[in-house]
């Protein structure tokens, strides 16, 4: 099956900056990607670089088959693209707006708009300058959801959003999945992307450093235990054992918290050579993990 | 009308085109309801026809035609009022094509559906022939008009002529402009490099038939093919082939260029080249302008500044270059030819004073303080008038300056101030150089009329900006702004003009503000006087109004 997106060492800088370095990046198709980093990663110049809107300084990459460059209209067909810098004609209601882009299309969208905008509770007859940052956003939605494309390249896209409609846009997200077409999602929401991806890539200063599985990166995430003794306890005893970063004395002495990265065994068995009264055991997040990439962020 | 790009296009743009369709018809009424005034002058073909065919021939005036519809409208019409029209929206028009949907960020959705870039710059560039085109048949329906009253006697091959001419002198700086903006992404330079262009193309074209030298490179200046072989008279020329294929090459180019560029991205060769030293300069001075209202307008304008002056300058030095030419072709031989003019013909074409025409300070004056240097410094000033108030609200900026501890009275004064400023830089500046060239080349120009002019210019230039400023102010539209103010400088200047010789506009004229900074002589032979104060007192109130209505009103709204 033709991968979504493969780019193949994908460079793009801007004079001496650079954008984003020697991408490597296969999306398969029918899954939802998650496409982490903070600020400025390069999360942005990587789509607008596959949509043949910025042109590679060296690399080359695919999306559905299609050479981005050579043949970026038959991939422009095909997507639906939600920017992270939203800007659309203000002076157009979302209606016309809407009409025009289906034009350009070359299909007929507005039974499908009716009902996009009946779901966000969108009223498309204003003028698109008028609108909220929330209704704007909405307007965007509509437009890259419209013409039901294989493929959804969304960027940042549920920024201001309310949490209703933030859960009704994760709906949609799943129902996309559900029918095999597959959704690339820039964010740096990480609930967001827990919420809808399959698997995760993670971009750090222009380049790609990890792409997991959500399970995967949740395993590989710190764990974090709380155990409650019936006696003092020196919480000495887990500092040295492997994998644990941090370990702290809690309930008066009686306990400790105590954070693991990797396999749990050991701290489990020392903790049983003792009597437990209680034991709290907190599933590692994606934040922990995404800060795990970032922590030495500082020194960098 | 929303089925493509091109048609998306002009939808944007239909109510400025209506403007524009309406402007176009209104002005070229006007020229054409003079007429008669003109035929029925019967002193006046019985004097060209005296006249030695040289010297006629030194100042364009073809003794055939002079006193008919033809000549007329040539002089009147498609010589320079016509031309600017069609220039100003078509090179407005290919400069912000693709640059302002770069620029917004609307590009990013409109190249991401299945249309190609090559596709966008076609559409985008038949939308431009298009509204040239109905721009242009509002002067057809002016002229046909004037056939039917007046009695123009126009041919209508000639009609199709001039204006097909018209139509490829529009596209081809459009288009023009349209290849700068579609390779660099930059919508002020594009205008900027066309405009200087076609100015100097027009002027170049203009000073032709009196210098000797000059008339063997007329055949390398689009203007040249615009009018060569009279097309009023004759139909469209071989010459408007040149037009049409200058055309199609520049919007080959753009094509190629927006292919190739990265959308959104400015070019590394645009980019300034900072060595650290000069970084920490720039940092310095941008933080002493930085900390005021004033500062910052000036600040938005620490480059572009730079370009206005150096077009202005350009005008006077080329008008420098070209005086001693023109002065030995026999300067006293022309001075008693357009002394032998009825005056209210001179006037007509801006020639209040027909015995300066050919002095230094007159041909300063009708170049750079009452020609197209006046309408340099006007450009600037409404741009600088409509951006200060509107165009920080439509840019949605006001937001964040309007709820600084600064009072809306604050913003509308440090603006003022700062237009003020940069006007009054310009104007002295170029006249600096008005000053360098009369000591150099000896345009005998007086220190106080060269004063006066200064002066004039700054005020009258400062009350344009004024008046763009306030009813910024007051409809928070740029392009309401601009619009208001253009139509009320074309107004004053047509009323001016028309003033010496249309007896019902002979009381009106010395409302114009055109007559307060002109007067009957050039402005280079003005005196200081009560005109002066005038134009400030009205500047001045006009700000007041602006304080008024942007005290109340209800921004962003």
């Amino acid at each position: 099956m033709t991968a979504a997106i493969l780019t193949d060492h994908l460079t793009k800088n801007y004079g001496a900056t650079p954008g984003i370095v020697d991408l490597n990046l296969e999306v398969h198709a029918g899954e939802v990607f998650g496409f982490l980093g903070p600020n400025g990663a390069g999360k942005s110049t990587t789509i607008r670089t596959i949509l043949d809107l910025l042109h590679p300084t060296s690399g080359s990459a695919t999306v559905l088959g299609y050479d981005t460059h050579r043949e970026s209209t038959e991939i422009h067909r095909r997507i639906g693209y939600l920017p992270g810098d939203l800007a659309m004609y203000d002076r157009m209601t979302a209606r016309e707006m809407l009409t025009y882009f289906s034009a350009l299309r070359s299909v007929d969208t507005m039974a499908a708009v009716a009902l996009l905008a009946e779901r966000l509770e969108l009223d498309l007859d204003r003028k698109i300058g008028s609108y909220s940052s929330g209704n704007r956003q909405k307007v965007g939605i509509v437009q890259a959801f419209m013409h039901e494309p294989e493929l959804l390249i969304l960027d940042e896209p549920s920024g201001g959003l309310d949490p209703l409609m933030q859960q009704e846009f994760y709906r949609m997200i799943d129902e996309v999945h559900s029918e095999g077409r597959t959704v690339f999602l820039s964010s740096h929401v990480l609930p967001e992307v827990e919420r809808t991806a399959d698997r995760v890539g993670i971009v750090r200063h222009s380049r790609l450093v990890a792409v997991e599985t959500v399970e995967g990166l949740k395993t590989k995430a710190r764990r974090h235990f709380q155990f409650v003794f019936a006696d003092l306890i020196d919480p000495a005893v887990f500092a040295a054992l492997p994998g644990v970063s941090s370990v702290a004395p809690s309930h008066d002495g009686y306990g400790v918290d105590i954070y693991v990265e990797g396999p749990v065994d050991r701290v489990l068995h020392t903790a049983s050579e003792y009597r437990m009264e209680n034991v709290i055991s907190h599933e590692g997040d994606l934040e922990d993990a995404f800060l795990a990439f970032y922590k030495d962020d500082d020194a960098a | 009308m929303l089925r493509s790009v091109a048609a998306k296009t002009l939808w944007e743009r239909r109510w400025g085109l209506l403007g524009w369709v309406a402007g176009g018809f209104v002005v070229t009424g006007f020229v054409v309801a003079v007429y008669p005034i003109v035929r029925d002058s019967s002193g006046l073909a019985k004097l060209v026809d005296e006249m030695p065919m040289e010297l006629l021939a030194l100042v364009g005036i073809d003794p055939e035609i002079f006193t008919t519809g033809f000549g007329y409208l040539q002089a009147q019409m498609y010589t320079l009022i016509a031309p600017l029209f069609i220039l100003v929206l078509a090179i407005g028009m290919g400069a912000s094509a693709t640059s302002t949907e770069e620029h917004t960020g609307t590009s990013d959705l409109l190249l991401t559906t299945p249309v190609t870039r090559s596709s966008v710059v076609l559409q985008k560039t038949l939308a431009l022939t298009v509204a040239a085109t109905l721009l242009i048949l509002s002067f057809v329906a002016a002229l046909l008009l004037g056939q039917v009253t007046v009695d123009l006697r126009l041919s209508i091959w000639g009609v199709i002529g001039v204006n097909l001419g018209l139509l490829l002198l529009g596209t081809f700086f459009g288009s023009m402009a349209f290849a700068i903006a579609a390779w660099t992404g930059a919508k002020g330079l594009a205008m900027g490099l066309t405009s200087g262009v076609a100015g100097l193309a027009f002027f170049i074209n203009g000073m032709a038939p009196l210098v000797e030298g000059l008339q063997g490179v007329q055949g390398f200046l689009p203007f040249y093919w615009y009018v060569a072989d009279d097309p009023l008279m004759n139909g469209p020329t071989a010459w408007h082939l040149l037009l049409f294929c200058g055309t199609a090459l520049f919007t080959i180019v753009a094509v190629a260029g927006f292919n190739r560029r990265d959308i959104g991205v400015r070019p590394t060769f645009l980019r300034m080249p900072r060595r650290p030293a000069e970084a920490a300069i720039a940092r310095s001075s941008q933080s002493r302008l930085l900390r005021s209202i004033s500062g910052k307008t000036v600040w938005d304008r620490r480059h572009s500044f730079w370009w206005w002056l150096v077009g202005m300058c350009s005008i006077a030095v080329l008008t420098a270059v070209f005086f001693p030419l023109i002065e030995d072709v026999g300067g006293d031989a022309l001075v008693q030819l357009v002394d032998s003019y009825p005056p209210e013909i001179l006037a007509m074409f801006g020639m209040t004073d027909p015995a300066s025409l050919f002095t230094g300070a007159g041909l300063m004056s009708t170049r750079v303080y009452s020609g197209i240097g006046l309408i340099v410094v006007l450009a600037f000033a409404i741009g600088m008038g409509k951006a200060a108030l509107a165009g920080e609200e439509h840019e949605g900026t006001a937001d964040l300056l309007l709820t600084t501890s600064r009072r809306r009275d604050d913003v509308v004064l440090g603006k003022s101030s700062a237009i003020f400023g940069l006007l009054a830089a310009l104007v002295v500046g170029v006249g600096m150089v008005v000053w360098l060239a009369n000591l150099i080349v000896g345009l005998s120009l007086t220190f106080a009329g060269l004063l006066t002019a200064t002066v004039g210019m700054t005020l009258f230039g400062f009350l344009f900006a004024a008046l763009a400023l306030a009813a910024g102010a007051w409809t928070g539209s740029p392009g309401a702004a601009t619009g208001i103010a253009v139509a009320t400088g074309v107004v004053a200047f047509l009323l001016n003009g028309f003033g010496t010789i249309v007896d019902w506009l002979k009381p009106l004229r010395p409302l114009s503000p055109f007559y307060w900074y002109q007067g009957d002589a050039n402005p280079l032979d003005q005196r200081l006087g009560w005109q002066q104060p005038l134009l400030l007192f009205i500047g001045l109130g006009l700000i007041a109004a602006a304080m008024l209505l942007f005290r109340r009103r209800d921004v962003g709204a």
